[in-house]
């Protein structure tokens, strides 16, 4: 790098000006500077004087007469009135204002409140779109204050970001052009919407910048200012597309996967899956009262102003369909950076299905803090009640609701509901469904108080909603289930979360206590959560005294109104279950179900071909005419199993009298109209679906089903499923013997068999449930009468459910009465038996004593 | 008579640079160091090297050549001259002028014995 001397650069000026009337700004002057650089380069000169200087200019001497001549060609330009470089104040602060400190203020303001974020979409969604934007502001001010001189190198970089910020400023513009006359017409008419115009002014002064850079500073010509610019613009464009175009493509797959078309919506779906914008779907399921692609970021509101509107609900099913997995299964996405998020923001979310009947979209902030259960094996009545006791806290400034869906033992009943009101356990109200929601939605919705609700949400499984749950507060219930137990069953089966719209913190633990009944056995094991989920075993049947079961017992009836029915007596009967004539195994296809494939493949393989026809619920029903085939199934992605439930019903409605569809399944939303499969099964009785699910997930098909007897609940999951699904499967393709309890019923006066033994009055009360559901399945269960009746027992059924209300008054209101403390079913305690060095002392003590006393 | 004669020979070479300049580009693009240096090197031209930095500005400003600039790692960016389309042209006419104007002025000369 050559150096000059002060007075080596003096001489040169002089020199120009003298024979080239030039000023240092011109071209000519720029020529001849670079043929003095490559002269004293190609002479080895890196420190130029003025005497070598001298040396090199003097071949540089033009021909005075024709440098005469010459100017008859060139009109020289007028002189400037006054230096370019110097601006007048007003320029300089209209400069700052406008280009400089509007735009940077806006982004601030931008970040810290997310005003456009919240009305129109997120310009902001990532740190990178915050670096993006800042940058425009800034290089305009380097390029407008520039004071002293720069380095060729730091000039390159200047030019190129100056084209960068320019290309980014105008994608931004582009985005907003739309609001920019509101916002003059705002700014004119009630004098404010200058923060809206600041892309604009953002982008008007980054280009006035780089005009009066190329003016103003001489050096600017030394370097390939326009090439250097040019490579900005590309790096700029470069970066927004790098940015941007995810979103766009998902935008358009998530568009085009809501298509009528089927071959359009599996290209976008595939579009959705390739470039892996499944988050982007995600955000869009969160989006509360509007369209779904119309805002939150640039991509979906552009696409949502070409007309492509997709609603929450709709981007939720693709969400499912493009990963197999429903969106209320995982983490909400944030809808701000989390550079700018506050707390507040962060966890401020709408929850649209406050008091309605479904789960719906994960709450953040909402968390199971506590669980407890405890269960109590009746070996006599083989009858098990559990009691699961659950803690939600919120941790945001918001109140919310609890909700989720319980998946019961099978068979298994609600029996108990109980809310903690500021301490004290509150019992619920049962009572007929309409009656329990309609005060339940009215205490939510107007009174926004205290309640729980306990409704069935189909076969095996209850809706539990609990509200308020007070920002920063807590809130503890208690659900009670009684459920059959058999001896041959090596487990206990214990209720779980099926769906959920609260989190479970990292370290959350069940605490399970299972005991016998009256045998001195019980134990306390801690299940992490995933645990809980994947086994039910406690304690091995043989714990609670499983041999020598009588084989009739009794119960006094405390809900029996006729004193005629006081006593409960129940015989053990063994009957024959027939097969059934033709069973259908629907398949889910969705992802989740690949780590079922190998024992499914292995269970299916064992069961009779000519009784049983294998259905895969994949886009298009796919019937396995062996199972040789199955070996290559391979589920992936999300799967709508309603076609396949659909025509495996029809298939047997049609043809087959007493048969089954067995429904394996994962997560199932609701991905169309379930009306025809309702039809199908309300208006005939030949055969039953059985609900199979191998996982926790939503289940919308179960839920639109919920009020159809023939739809019923099939083996539930556990550490011994394999065997349970095996033993489902031979009952339905082969008669089999299931012993039951015979019932009569008789007055207190009345003697009681000498062999039979006292159970508690979970008897009396499941013995109910059943004979509601034999009517209710066999549709005599006309709602007023039965629904009562179960209500009287305490029992969620599908025809009656549990409110836990707060004041005396609102049970009143809604004619609920809530049930007497005496009634309800009490967890035993395990007697206490004297340790065997305790007895021995107390023998000792008793033989002192009668020896004493005998001298 | 001297002066008449330096007069006449700046007015000839003056007309004859601008094509010499326009004909060194028909080859393509080139250096403006170099192209000074070359048409400097042509004997008999005389030519300053001074004196071509105006003349190209100006043929620049007409349309005639364009520029392109290319970064140096020690000095100011490099300046590459070549000949545009309507320069290309307009050497094609001036040296088919030349050409004629050259034979025309030939006829008219005395053998140099």
């Amino acid at each position: 790098m050559t150096t000059w001397t002060p007075a080596a650069e003096s001489f040169f000026r002089d020199f120009l000006s003298a024979h080239f009337g030039a000023r240092p700004a011109d071209e000519v002057a720029h020529d001849i500077r670079c043929h003095v650089h490559e002269e004293l380069s190609q002479r080895g000169v890196d420190r130029v004087t003025r005497t070598e200087l001298q040396r090199v200019v003097e071949d540089l001497h033009p021909d005075q007469s024709m440098v005469e001549a010459e100017s008859a060609f060139v009109k020289a330009p007028p002189p400037p009135k006054e230096d370019p470089s110097k601006p007048t104040t007003v320029q300089t602060v209209a400069s700052a204002i406008f280009y400089v400190i509007l735009p940077f203020v806006a982004l601030v303001l931008e970040a810290i409140f997310h005003w456009c974020a919240m009305t129109f979409f997120d310009p902001m969604p990532t740190l990178a779109h915050a670096a993006l934007l800042f940058l425009v502001p800034i290089v305009s001010g380097c390029l407008l204050w520039k004071q002293t001189p720069w380095t060729p190198q730091t000039f390159k970089t200047i030019a190129c970001l100056s084209g960068f910020a320019l290309a980014v400023s105008i994608y931004y513009v582009g985005l907003t052009f739309w609001w920019i006359p509101f916002a003059i017409l705002g700014l004119a008419y009630f004098g404010f919407g200058l923060v809206p115009l600041a892309p604009p002014f953002a982008m008007i002064g980054i280009s006035r910048a780089r005009t009066l850079m190329w003016k103003r500073v001489p050096s600017a010509r030394e370097i390939p200012w326009k090439t250097w610019s040019r490579r900005g613009v590309y790096l700029g464009i470069a970066a927004l597309v790098a940015l941007e175009l995810p979103s766009y493509i998902g935008r358009i797959g998530l568009s085009m996967a809501t298509s009528e078309n089927v071959s359009t919506r599996e290209r976008g779906l595939n579009l959705i899956r390739m470039v892996r914008t499944e988050n982007d779907v995600l955000r869009s399921c969160y989006d509360p009262g509007r369209s779904a692609t119309g805002s939150r970021d640039a991509a979906g509101m552009v696409i949502s102003g070409l007309g492509n509107r997709v609603s929450a609900e709709q981007a939720q099913n693709v969400y499912f369909l493009a990963t197999g997995t429903p969106y209320n299964e995982v983490e909400p996405p944030r809808v701000h950076s989390r550079l700018y998020q506050r707390d507040r923001w962060d966890t401020m979310t709408f929850d649209a299905d406050q008091g309605g009947d479904r789960v719906g979209s994960r709450l953040r902030g909402l968390f199971m803090d506590t669980s407890r259960i405890d269960t109590h094996v009746d070996a006599g009545a083989r009858l098990s009640y559990t009691e699961w006791t659950v803690e939600f806290e919120n941790v945001t400034p918001d109140t919310h609701e609890a909700r989720c869906q319980v998946q019961l033992p099978p068979e298994g009943v609600v029996s108990r509901v109980t809310l903690w009101v500021n301490g004290e356990a509150e019992e619920a109200a049962f009572g007929p469904n309409n009656q329990v929601k309609q005060a339940y939605k009215s205490v939510v919705m107007v009174e926004r108080r205290d309640p729980v609700l306990v409704t069935v949400s189909g076969p095996g499984r209850v809706l539990v909603q609990c509200f308020p749950v007070l920002p920063q507060g807590r809130m503890k219930i208690r659900l009670g289930i009684t459920a059959p137990w058999s001896p041959d069953e090596p487990e206990v089966i214990l209720p779980r979360v099926l769906e959920r719209n609260f989190g479970y913190p990292s370290n959350l633990k069940h605490h399970v206590w299972t005991q016998g009944d009256g045998h001195g056995h019980g134990n306390q094991v801690t299940f992490t959560n995933s645990e809980l989920f994947a086994k039910s075993s406690v304690i091995p049947a043989q714990e609670f005294g499983a041999k020598d079961l009588p084989k009739q017992i009794w119960s006094r009836d405390p809900f029996a109104q006729d004193p005629q029915e006081a006593v409960l007596i129940g015989t053990r009967v063994s009957e024959t279950v027939p097969a059934r004539n033709r069973v259908y195994i629907v398949l889910d296809d969705s992802k989740d179900m690949e780590p079922f494939v190998p024992m499914l493949t292995e269970q299916l393989r064992a069961l009779p071909s000519d009784k049983v026809g294998i259905l895969l619920a994949s886009q298009k029903p796919y019937s396995f005419q062996s199972t040789d085939t199955l070996k290559h199934w391979l589920p992936q992605h999300g799967s709508d199993n309603l076609p396949a439930l659909h025509y495996a019903s029809n298939m047997l409605s049609c043809r087959y009298k007493d048969s089954a569809v067995v429904w394996l399944h994962t997560a199932q939303p609701q991905l169309g109209s379930v009306s025809a499969l309702r039809q199908l099964l309300s208006r005939q009785q030949r055969f039953q679906l059985y609900d199979v699910p191998l996982n926790a997930g939503t289940n919308a098909i179960a839920e639109a089903l919920k009020d159809i007897p023939q739809f019923r609940q099939g083996p539930v999951i556990g550490s011994n499923f394999e065997d349970r699904l095996a033993e489902f499967l031979h009952g339905l393709t082969n008669p089999t013997q299931q012993d039951k309890w015979s019932i009569t019923r008789q007055s207190a006066d009345c003697a009681i068999p000498a062999n039979a033994i006292e159970v508690d009055d979970q008897f009396p009360r499941y013995t109910k449930y059943q004979e509601g559901m034999t009517a209710w399945r066999k549709r005599h269960a006309v709602a007023g009468d039965w629904s009562k009746r179960l209500a009287r027992y305490q029992l969620v059924t599908p025809i009656s459910g549990a409110v836990v209300l707060e004041r005396q008054e609102q049970y009143e209101q809604h004619g609920l009465k809530q049930v007497d403390k005496k009634t309800v079913p009490h967890m035993p305690t395990v007697p206490s038996v004297p340790e065997p060095s305790s007895a021995l002392l107390l023998m000792l003590g008793i033989f002192t004593i009668s020896f004493r006393r005998r001298r | 008579m001297a002066s008449f004669y330096d007069n006449w020979t700046i007015q000839v070479r003056k007309g004859i640079l601008e094509l010499c300049i326009l004909n060194a580009l028909e080859e393509g693009e080139c250096y403006g160091y170099a192209l000074v240096k070359q048409l400097v090197a042509i004997p008999g031209l005389h030519v300053a090297e001074g004196t071509i930095y105006p003349l190209l500005s100006r043929l620049k400003q007409q349309g005639l050549v364009a520029t392109r600039l290319e970064e140096s790692p020690d000095g100011p960016a490099r300046k590459y001259y070549k000949l545009t389309r309507t320069g290309n042209k307009e050497r094609g006419r001036m040296n088919t002028y030349y050409h004629g104007l050259s034979d025309a002025v030939d006829t008219l000369l005395t053998p140099v014995s």
